[in-house]
This record gives C-alpha cells, structure tokens and sequence, in this order.
C-alpha cells in the first residue's frame, strides 16, 4: 500500500456502480464517534455483476487478497474470493478494503440497504448502515473494539 | 445636582436591599463531577454528544482524515 486515500476508494466504488453500504469504523465515524480505522468496510450486493464490479475496482487499484496475518505465495485473486461468498480483506493502493459477507449478525445488503443513509462525503455519496444495524453488528462481532464502539455511539445518544 | 436628584441619592443609600446577586455554577450539585477522571468522562461524553449531532459527512470525513494522518505513525515508535 502507498497511501492510505479512503475517500478515494469510497469514490472508485462509487463511479464503478458498485451496489455497497458502509458499515465498521467508517460507519461509526459516520454516527458520530470519530475515531481512526484501518479500513473501509463495506456490505455488497451479492449479485454476481455488482462482485465483477469490486473485484475491477479492487484490480484498478493493485488489489490483492490478505489471507490470514500473512500473505499466500499463491494469492488467490479477490474476485474468485468473492465469487465464493468469504468474507474478503482486499489490500490495495488507496488502503485497505473489507468486503464483509456470510458473517453471523451482519445482515444481507438489501436490510442493510433498505435502512441506510444516503450521505456524501468528500463529494461522494455514500450509503451508511442505519446506526441501529451497526450496534446490532457491533453487539454481534462482540470484541474489545466493537463493545468499546458500542459505549461510545450509546454516550454519544446516537 | 438637583434637590429631586439629592434626595433619591439618598433614598438609595437608606433602602435596604432587596435582591442578592450571587453565581451559581450552571451544573447541579449532583452533576457536579468530584474527582479528575469524572470530571474527564463528563468532558469525552459531552463532546461525543456534540460530534454526534454535527451531519454525517463532515464526521465521516473527519474520521477518513484522522485514520490517514493515525496511519502515518504506525511503527514510527520501532526502533529501526
């Protein structure tokens, strides 16, 4: 990775088309608790032309699969990890992309979507996960970091 | 100065007062935190607060440019 440019990524996805709702520690950024992160994570529609769409953007910007804590000699490519319906960690130039699917407590696209809010960030529009769905999710993941998110959106009355 | 005037001077002087004027702090007593770590609870919450009603985007943005200026200093700690 060169540098880190999330807003940047979040536009790639955008431009692309790809059908996505911000969710993790964008998210809860986003609900008010401003706080740093790693990644973008993001819950995509499973439709195998909306999976063909990330994994061009994931290719445009030198996307490669992280598997584990280290890297495959043999990496296998994002698309055919998304195609497979994993959970995805795509490292890339413009910082780290979370392709969250098939997790326990983190709900499909189109809840998730359903309940969204349309915001724009740096002249891109993006969907965020309702701050309901994001505490389910949190409650769900249910590590340090996630119970920690979960004191402060509450604190915060969000 | 005038008669009219001398006389409610000292008309002022012999009134007693009526009002007393003192501060009170705009906490109540009960909220009022005793010990540091309290007192620094109370200010991370409020600010939570107010960070929470600012819109959705300037938070998100604020976020974005945090994690990147947070990431500039990972490992920069390590010795080389």
């Amino acid at each position: 990775m060169t540098e880190a440019a999330f807003d940047q990524l979040l536009r790639r996805l955008s431009e692309a088309d790809v059908e996505f709702v911000l969710i993790g520690g964008l998210a809860v950024n986003a609900w008010g608790v401003v706080r740093g992160t790693k990644d973008v994570d993001i819950v995509v529609a499973t439709d195998i032309e909306n999976l063909k769409r990330v994994a061009a953007v994931a290719a445009a910007v030198n996307g490669h699969v992280q598997s584990g804590e280290s890297f495959l000699s043999s990496q296998p490519s994002p698309a055919s990890q998304l195609a497979g319906g994993e959970q995805v960690a795509i490292e890339t130039d413009l910082g780290r992309l979370g392709v969250v699917q098939g997790l326990d407590g983190v709900p499909a696209f189109e809840e998730l979507r359903a309940r969204a809010t349309v915001t724009e960030v740096l002249g891109v529009r993006v969907a965020v996960c309702s701050v309901e769905d994001l505490k389910a999710m949190k409650q769900a993941a249910g590590r340090t970091r996630d119970l920690a998110d979960l004191e402060n959106l509450d604190a915060a009355g969000s | 100065m005038g008669s009219e005037s001398r006389q409610l001077a000292n008309q002022e002087r012999t009134i007693p007062l009526r009002y007393r004027v003192f501060v009170a702090s705009i906490q109540q007593p009960g909220d009022t935190p005793k010990d540091p770590a309290a007192a620094a609870e109370a200010v991370r919450v409020q600010r939570l607060r107010d960070d929470a009603r600012r819109p959705m985007s300037i938070n998100l943005a604020e976020g974005i440019a945090l994690s990147h200026k947070l990431m500039q200093f990972v490992g920069t700690a390590r010795p080389q």
